[in-house]
């Protein structure tokens, strides 16, 4: 079983025969040499036993089919992101003939299809994956930093600075969230570095609340208090006691908000103020397939369905976890009948 | 044969031989290990034991409210009239619930619904079991409320749980039990969570419902001066099987297993001048982890050859009184826990 | 009781100021200049100064900012920049259209969301109970706007059954009612669905979550004990209690339903607050876009209030504590 999974990426290296060189050596640009170098680190780890034993430590933890299917689904779409180049067939923004092949149905040279420059769609989707990923991931891993950040200082300090911060908390969720996106993406450059600021810097209340609340908790906890007696200064209490205590339900929540991230970056590229050329995003690839929806289906339904499947994977995946970390009430099969 | 709980025309409750099973994360075990009980009208019956011992469970399980899936009856009967409670249809069990055998919990808190006013929560019971109207019903939760000694019973009745005391929490519960004409109840530790003087208020209403209303009382309780001071008889429990069970007066003045004479005389007695205090040496076993014959005897100092290998099963000493100890004799020869 | 709704209202208060005041700033502070919009070939310097004149745009922004919520709180909320009409009109037309799809959203959120809560959490068998947790799930991954251009294209494209978009048509004092109902919901139905869609998985996840957890509580126990039967211990004892959490969903579902608002506008051309939004944006219509994030905003303060409000009603234990 591992060595079908750890093989996988020099396969796919293996298969581009000799595309494959150009790929190492840098040739096609930066996101080819990542994933030439990617597909070959992929098959060492994944021989070293080692690695093997910890992964499957940590999948004994996730008990749930369901959390176990969305974690493999992460898992592709990562692996799937990481190593765009070696999966799509033809490069994203390679144009075909104008005539013959734009807005080609769904066949076996283009598996999801052409658009109107006759650029294979799947290519395009695998590309997108990455740029809908890499964005959704860098924002929350923002909003991660900025909750942990209000949160525990809030919860730490707590008093005068404790109320300050949670009356911001308030005021930024008082805005519908999508509405304050909008805001501060309509008024810049579009690109994804805005796009990731935006969508990091409205998505952290939540956390921070969460955040707050574990640490009031652990505050009390008594190992906190024995720390705090030998004088251990506060910093470093809270860096090498409290965090990790916390870190379980941040991760739980910030895989969720994965979800969300994606779906708020596709509907901003969807109309228009998201990814623009030659950037390629999934939500930027609906957009340009609304207008010939009814003859050419397939340009909004797959990279859609591409949407639907990653979100769902995290939130199956943050579901799964959540669940993991809190204690269960046990499942309800407990009769009133009887 | 069951010698010491031979039917009587008072007898209202027989549990004969229940077994309850309990399942935890894969390991199994009889929580409780063969359980002979008897409820007899007018009479309160104290199971006594530690925590652990399975006393709750055996309460819970006569009128099948035990834990699923964790815990179920293994085997057993539970004679109520001519009805087996163990093997009863729902609808047939749920008529004796409340109706013929009630329940009252440890923790009025808890027990009780947070939503719902208190009079609601009993007239629902008369309504259920007694087909009143309404409006009856309501009046009857007054009147069941005054009676249990709740003042301003009609406001009390519009109250939410949350809005009482505890002891007068207790009283609701103890109102909601009466509600449908029972005639046992089942007192799962009723006075553990109340302070000291409220508890002693509750078991004397306790009392006087059981004489004024002939009820079959049970009363689980891990204080053994309670059960000395409220009940006629008293069943001793330890690691799910009963060791000991008779009068209070004999069992307590005269008692014939290791466990209780433990019990007893590990009790610091007001008045008497003791330079320590003796104590059961070890620790009552893990569910999971009990030891074979009498789980007793890595405890007991009267164990012999044979009690590591054999269940005592109970044997009779005076009428009604019996106790499952090979070497009840010598317990009784001796009468003293430390060591001679 | 009182107490507690005065200090509510009050925060919500000091909220919506804050909400003000923060639009205001971060509309104000953002690079480019509303004036480029009207500047052509033609136009000289002068003519610009005085458009920024007339538009009151030459002030430095404190003064803009006192200017403006003094007018905001005269109802004045200046003119759209594109539009050349009273922004307050615009919203007024918006607003309710939004709020027509945002309520019927809701009432599904609470009627199929909750029912849908309650089978589930009956459901013994371990297969459907997975299934409907895949399929909630499901719905909660969609994202809206392909989820509307995925009915578009089989309803209104492929089946003919429904309109692709755009507002009821028929006026009721023209035609009778049958046509005029049939109209109305062949216009709402997608828009309606798609907006109520993730919420109503939301509704059930939430209230299954809460039932099971009830149904472990002590009391549940009590009411078996008294003999009742397992309709009436679920649906009595413990549905009660654990619907009381339905109440902080409606507070927590809004700015979602508002987001969602945009999106489904956008797709279904429903000429409401989110779409009104979009357009504004796009054509950097300050006034307009101000207007519409502070409204929304506003929105979400007042339909928490009203959601904590109704929370202290529901819960007895709030409800005579305070």
């Amino acid at each position: 079983m591992w060595i079908v999974g750890t093989a996988l990426g020099p396969i796919l290296l293996i298969v581009h025969g000799v595309e494959a060189v150009d790929l190492l050596l840098g040739r096609d640009g930066a996101t080819g040499l990542v994933a030439g170098w990617g597909a070959i680190a992929w098959g060492v780890l994944g021989s070293r036993a080692g690695v093997r034993d910890r992964a499957r430590r940590v999948w004994r933890r996730l008990d749930d089919p369901l959390a176990r299917a969305g974690a493999v689904l992460c898992l592709g779409l990562v692996f799937v992101a990481v190593f765009a180049p070696l999966l799509s067939i033809h490069a994203p923004d390679v144009l075909g003939d104008p005539v013959a092949d734009r807005y080609a149905p769904p066949s076996a040279e283009h598996w999801m299809g052409t658009d109107l420059l006759g650029r294979d769609l799947y290519s395009r989707v695998v590309h997108g994956a990455r740029v809908s990923l890499g964005i959704a991931v860098a924002s929350v891993v923002i909003s991660v930093g900025l909750g942990l950040g209000v949160g525990a200082v809030a919860a730490w300090t707590g008093g005068f600075v404790d109320g300050l911060l949670m009356r911001l908390t308030d005021l930024a969720l008082a805005f519908p969230r999508l509405f304050l996106v909008l805001l501060l993406v309509a008024f810049v450059e579009p690109g994804p570095a805005w796009i990731v600021l935006a969508l990091g810097g409205t998505g952290w209340m939540g956390i921070a609340r969460v955040v707050r609340g574990q640490v009031l908790q652990q505050r009390e906890v008594e190992y906190v208090l024995a720390a705090r007696a030998l004088g251990l200064g506060e910093t470093a209490v809270v860096v090498r006691h409290v965090l990790p205590a916390i870190l379980p339900p941040v991760l739980a929540l910030s895989t969720l908000r994965v979800g969300s991230a994606i779906l708020a970056e596709s509907f901003l590229s969807f109309i228009g103020l998201g990814v623009q050329d030659p950037w390629v995003s999934w939500g930027m690839l609906i957009r340009s397939g609304r207008d010939t929806l009814l003859d050419a289906w397939w340009l909004a339904l797959f990279p859609g369905t591409a949407i639907v499947l990653t979100v769902l994977g995290f939130n199956l995946l943050g579901d799964g976890l959540r669940d993991a970390l809190d204690p269960r009430p046990a499942p309800g099969t407990g009769t009133l009948d009887d | 044969m069951d010698p010491i709980n031979a039917p009587d025309d008072r007898t209202v409750l027989r549990v004969h031989d229940l077994v309850v099973r309990l399942e935890v994360e894969g390991r199994r075990a009889h929580a409780v290990d063969g359980v002979d009980l008897e409820l007899r009208r007018g009479e309160t019956l104290a199971l006594v034991g530690e925590s652990g011992c399975g006393k709750s469970l055996t309460a819970l399980a006569v009128l099948r409210l035990l834990p699923r899936p964790v815990a179920g009856i293994a085997r057993g009967r539970i004679e109520y009239g001519d009805l087996d409670l163990v093997t009863a249809a729902p609808a047939a069990l749920r008529r004796v619930r409340g109706g013929e055998i009630a329940m009252i919990f440890q923790e009025p808190m808890t027990s009780l619904n947070p939503v719902f006013s208190c009079g609601e929560q009993i007239a629902e019971v008369a309504r259920l079991h007694l087909g009143l109207g309404r409006r009856a019903a309501r009046d009857r939760a007054v009147g069941l409320m005054e009676q249990v000694g709740i003042d301003r019973p009609a406001e009390r009745a519009r109250q939410l749980p949350h809005e009482l005391s505890g002891g007068m929490r207790q009283r609701v519960m103890i109102a909601m039990a009466l509600a449908g004409e029972p005639k046992a109840l089942l007192a799962d530790e009723p006075t553990t969570a109340l302070d000291v003087t409220t508890q002693a208020q509750i078991l004397d209403l306790l009392d006087r419902l059981r004489e004024e209303f002939s009820l079959a009382v049970l009363l689980v309780t891990h204080d053994l001066a309670l059960a000395a001071e409220r009940a006629q008889r008293v069943a001793v429990m330890y690691a799910g099987r009963i060791v000991e069970t008779g009068p209070c007066t004999a069992v307590f003045a005269a008692p014939a297993h290791p466990y209780t004479l433990g019990l007893l005389a590990c009790r610091p007695v007001l008045g008497r001048r003791q330079e320590s205090l003796p104590a059961i040496e070890g620790q009552v076993p893990d569910v999971f982890e009990r030891p074979p014959g009498c789980s007793f005897h890595p405890r007991c100092p009267f164990s012999v050859e044979r009690c590591r290998t054999d269940e005592p099963g109970a044997s009779e000493i005076d009428p009604g009184h019996a106790t499952a100890c090979f070497e009840h004799d010598a317990v009784l020869r001796k009468g003293a826990w430390t060591d001679a | 009781m009182t107490v507690y709704v005065l200090r509510r209202l009050l925060s919500s208060l000091l909220l919506v100021w804050g909400v003000l005041t923060v639009t205001f700033f971060v509309v104000d502070l953002a690079p480019g200049d509303p004036v480029d919009l009207w500047v052509g070939p033609e136009t000289t310097i002068e003519d610009v100064e005085r458009l920024r004149q007339a538009y009151g745009l030459d002030q430095p922004a404190p003064v803009r900012y006192v200017r403006w919520l003094g007018s905001v709180l005269q109802g004045d909320l200046g003119i759209s920049l594109t539009r050349q009409r009273p922004v307050a009109e615009i919203l007024a037309d918006a607003v309710p259209r939004t709020l027509q799809l945002t309520i019927a959203a809701l009432i599904l959120h609470f009627g199929v969301g909750t029912a849908l809560g309650l089978w589930w959490s009956r459901r013994r068998d371990r297969f459907g109970s997975r299934a409907t947790d895949v399929v909630s799930l499901v719905l909660y991954s969609l994202p809206a706007f392909w989820l509307g251009l995925m009915l578009q294209l089989l309803f209104s494209y492929h089946l003919r059954w429904l309109p692709s978009g755009g507002t009821p048509i028929a006026a009721l004092d023209e035609v009778g009612l049958g046509v005029w109902l049939v109209d109305q919901v062949r216009h709402l139905a997608m828009p309606v669905f798609v907006l109520g869609l993730a919420g109503t998985a939301s509704v059930a996840r939430v209230l299954r979550s809460s039932i099971l957890q009830t149904l472990q509580e002590d009391y549940v126990r009590t009411a078996r004990a008294k003999g009742l039967d397992p309709g009436t211990v679920f649906g009595k004892h413990a549905f009660r209690p654990a619907s009381v959490s339905l109440v902080t969903l409606i507070g927590l579902g809004i700015p979602f339903l508002l987001s969602g608002a945009v999106a489904t506008e956008v797709v279904f051309g429903w000429p409401g607050m989110g779409r009104v939004t979009v357009e504004a944006l796009l054509a950097r219509d300050h006034p307009v876009i101000l207007a519409t994030t502070a409204v929304s905003a506003v929105m979400v303060v007042v339909g928490n209030l009203l959601a904590d409000l109704a929370y202290a009603w529901v819960d007895p234990r709030i409800r005579t504590r305070t």
